[in-house]
């Protein structure tokens, strides 16, 4: 265990070590470099100048509010926990991100995911520091060894990730606006810098966008069931983990399934900016799956640690059942995207211009 | 019987070696350029690896020597690194490589 230096010296917590497992992806490199994007160079070179700007330089800048004593912040354990998380995903992303900038030919995709390496990093150390202040330490030991390196096609990681910063959006902001209205429930001052943090994922996700719009086939034919499959992906995988995580937004005054269903709505709309389908959250359907799956999920936590062949029949059972739903779900209709219902950007969001339009 | 015999041992000897060639690993030593900062301001660790050793799917790396610091980097640490490479089977490679879809939850999962 490391000894960090400037821990508030007051807290009563023993010093905790993070749980920091970073994911480590591979990704064929060659066919990312492949990408024609100079019919839509102009735009693309936009986007970097987006990011050049740096619009977020200054704003994790700490403030006197994080040397308060938070021994008895209410959900202690769960935040630290969240801030975990929130470190793992930055820290995996801005390695993710890094590689591609190595591995890339294209001087506006190698700098533009040059500048998304530099704000996932830029998030992870403020969530490190925040840790530190709990007194959790981070032991770099455990990032000496890069195990199990996963392979994604480069079409999974443009759809897993659009609609990852698309949700990190739509969560920050959604937590933001909530604590905007009720502070009485702000438990932490990290959450004060959500709002215009959340425009750097937001940013990330509009790059996708446009990588993905440059790629017209990415969104035709076959691989619109590939969108929905990771559209239900995203959600879903929200939905049961913070199922398990209720008593942290509780502790924020969020219901959680009030809080998922909003996020999930929002990220919905966000998405008909690219995709040509979102999935029917409105069916009574959709919800109805979904609650179902996250009682069946408890009741595999409820399981967990007997490792009896009953047991275990009943864990596969609940797992088989998990999956019914999801395919069930998968099954329902989409709903198109239409100009009636296409995501118009966020207000006061910069968006790209055509000169001719100008 | 005996043919029945026969055939269970050929089965696991085929599946022995099909599980030897699986879990087979080639080590590749180098030397590596290692990016740390860990602080307030940024928190990264980028290895720029010597260009014959490409990580590929199933891989494993280890960095040999990481600094001491206590919490804190101050600015960015850049060093140098005997570095390990456990290189996967053709077999293993190729299993990741086509079977990563069932570990998306990773990918897409957000704090």
């Amino acid at each position: 265990m490391e000894v960090m230096p400037d821990l508030n010296s007051t807290t009563r917590h023993a010093l905790q070590e993070a749980i920091l497992q970073p994911r480590f992806y591979t990704t064929d490199f060659d066919e990312v470099d492949k990408l024609r994007i100079a019919h839509m160079q102009e735009e693309f070179a936009w986007m970097m100048r987006e990011f050049e700007r740096d619009y977020n330089r200054n704003h994790f800048v700490r403030n006197d509010e994080f040397l308060a004593d938070f021994d008895d912040m209410p959900a202690r354990q769960a935040f630290i926990e969240f801030l975990e998380r929130s470190c793992t995903a930055e820290f995996s992303g801005c390695l993710l991100y890094a590689e591609m900038y190595k591995h890339l030919h294209d001087p506006i995709l190698r700098a533009t995911f040059k500048y998304m390496s530099r704000d996932e990093g830029r998030h992870a150390g403020f969530l490190n520091k925040t840790m530190a202040d709990l007194n959790v330490a981070l032991n770099l030991r455990v990032l000496q060894t890069r195990k199990r390196y996963t392979h994604f096609k480069p079409k999974f990681i443009f759809y897993a990730t659009y609609l990852s910063e698309k949700i990190g959006y739509a969560r920050y902001i959604t937590i933001y606006r909530h604590l905007e209205r009720n502070p009485q429930y702000m438990i932490h001052p990290i959450f004060k810098w959500f709002e215009q943090w959340c425009n750097d994922e937001y940013r990330h996700g509009e790059f996708f966008a446009l990588l993905m719009r440059s790629q017209p086939e990415l969104l035709q034919g076959g691989n619109v069931r590939w969108i929905r499959f990771f559209l239900l992906a995203v959600y879903a995988t929200m939905y049961l983990n913070d199922a398990s995580r209720a008593s942290f937004y509780a502790a924020m005054g969020l219901n959680w399934r009030d809080y998922d269903q909003k996020v999930i709505r929002l990220c919905n709309e966000i998405v008909t900016q690219v995709f040509p389908v979102s999935l029917p959250i409105d069916n009574p359907q959709f919800y109805r799956n979904l609650d179902a799956c996250v009682a069946y999920n408890s009741q595999i936590a409820a399981l967990a640690g007997r490792t009896d062949p009953l047991a275990q029949a009943q864990k596969t059972r609940l797992r088989a059942a998990i999956a019914t739903r999801l395919y069930a779900t998968y099954q329902l209709t989409p709903i198109p995207t239409t100009a009636a219902n296409i995501w118009q950007g966020l207000p006061n969001f910069p968006i790209y211009r055509t000169s001719t339009a100008a | 019987m005996r043919r029945g015999l026969g055939a269970s041992l050929l089965a696991g000897a085929a599946i022995a070696a099909l599980w030897h060639w699986y879990t087979r690993e080639t080590l590749l030593r180098g030397t590596a350029t290692v990016h740390l900062q860990s602080e307030h301001e940024h928190f990264h660790l980028h290895v720029d690896l010597p260009s014959a050793m490409e990580i590929e799917p199933g891989d494993t790396l280890i960095i040999e020597t990481m600094p001491e610091v206590a919490g804190e980097t101050h600015g960015e640490i850049t060093y140098t690194s005997p570095v390990r490479v456990h290189k996967a089977s053709w077999l293993r490679r190729n299993v990741i490589k086509r079977s990563s879809i069932i570990e998306i939850s990773e990918l897409v999962e957000h704090p």
